[in-house]
């Protein structure tokens, strides 16, 4: 950890100092918690090791999608970053814990939403919506842009004046969001690598991957609960 | 491998390679300072946290850091009043004007030194990275304090 510190804070080269930067937000307190719900959505069908490693990849995807519009309008547009970023914060102090709860009801077969009702082929359904690609890249898109106070702090007040002041900076946010999305990436294929090692009890495993999408929705339920713990007790 | 798949692994590669190159130039230096005042000059040092009014632990923790920082280790400056510490929440509308003047858009902690008709801010950012290292956060908030103190 200190080595990753280290490279965030004393380097002259900005690509580095940006992608530990990136590392640094995905493990401190609440960029944490929705990496964690990240982690077990992307996993939902770990015993598919390919649909595990698209959905990881689809979600960091996401993540570098939403952080390199992000930068660029704050380098390009001349929108202040200090009023983009409470605005952000804003979106993320309200939204983001009820979002996950209403997820997490989804998920438990609470709420029953099918977007593609009449509209795409039951195939498609099953290829996409089943798989959760569409949702990891969503996901990824909408936690990278729920900055808490420290990971606004970490891009915002530190990786873009850098981005700023560098010659061609606007490649330092996507790097960045690489960094917040690369642990998720590294465990859902460490997951899918254990567990083809019980290939001799695929059975087992598709009958937990039935029971995983409950365990699913109670991870995501139990983060945004945490979420607007955190709101509520702001308000005493 | 199939032809559609090598030029979608060679245009990524090339993609990367142009962000790595792109961001490779190395940073120039800004005076992260607004002006700069000399130790000799300051008559009066703030030093000021900012935060909104949700929390989490590495926010709590900076605060706590720089508080314990300036009571204990400045307490003779504290005494004299030539130190002062503030913790400022973002929202308030008492805060506004201070919000606006140093542009703050989310947790921040400056250090804003005056004298001689000069007024300098100095943000501290580096203790950002050490939010779960007491010792190490508050070194970086006595070393910027004593460029003043």
């Amino acid at each position: 950890m200190d080595f990753i510190r280290e490279m965030a804070r004393n380097t002259n080269i900005p690509v580095l100092a940006a992608f530990f930067l990136g590392i640094m937000t995905a493990v401190s307190p609440c960029p944490l918690a929705t990496n964690i719900a990240a982690l077990a959505y992307v996993s939902k069908r770990v015993a598919h090791r390919k649909d595990t490693i698209y959905a990881s990849l689809l979600y960091l995807a996401g993540r570098v999608a939403a952080y390199t519009i992000v930068g660029a309008l704050l380098i390009y547009s001349g929108l202040g970053s200090s009023a983009v970023s409470r605005f952000l914060q804003k979106y993320s102090e309200w939204f983001l814990g009820p979002l996950l709860i209403i997820f997490g009801l989804i998920m438990l077969d609470v709420i029953k939403i099918s977007i593609f009702k009449g509209r795409v082929t039951a195939k498609l359904q099953e290829k996409i919506g089943d798989r959760g690609l569409i949702g990891s890249l969503l996901m990824g898109f909408l936690f990278a842009l729920a900055f808490c106070p420290y990971s606004a702090v970490l891009f915002f007040g530190i990786l873009m004046p850098m981005a700023i002041e560098t010659t061609a900076g606007v490649g330092l946010p996507p790097i960045y969001g690489i960094g917040t999305g690369l642990p998720v990436v590294i465990f859902a294929v460490a997951l899918t690598l254990g567990v083809s090692e019980m290939g001799k009890h695929i059975e087992r495993l598709q009958k937990v991957e039935r029971y995983l999408r409950k365990v699913i929705g109670v991870v995501f339920i139990g983060v945004g609960i945490y979420y607007v713990v955190l709101l509520v007790k702001s308000f005493f | 491998m199939s032809m559609s798949k090598r030029i979608m692994v060679v245009a990524v590669s090339l993609l990367l390679l142009a962000v790595l190159v792109a961001g490779c130039r190395a940073k120039q230096k800004s005076d992260s300072s607004n002006g700069n005042i000399s130790k000799s000059e300051v008559e009066k040092v703030e030093l000021l946290y900012f935060h909104p009014r949700i929390r989490c632990l590495s926010c709590n923790n900076i605060e706590k850091y720089a508080q314990e920082v300036a009571v204990k280790d400045f307490s003779s400056k504290m005494k004299d009043g030539k130190l002062k510490f503030e913790s400022l929440r973002i929202e308030d509308p008492a805060n506004k004007a201070l919000v606006d003047e140093f542009d703050v858009g989310g947790s921040s902690l400056y250090i804003v030194a005056s004298g001689n008709g000069k007024k300098v801010h100095h943000p501290i950012k580096d203790v950002w990275l050490y939010w779960d290292k007491e010792g190490k956060c508050k070194e970086i908030v006595r070393n910027e304090l004593s460029e003043y103190l």
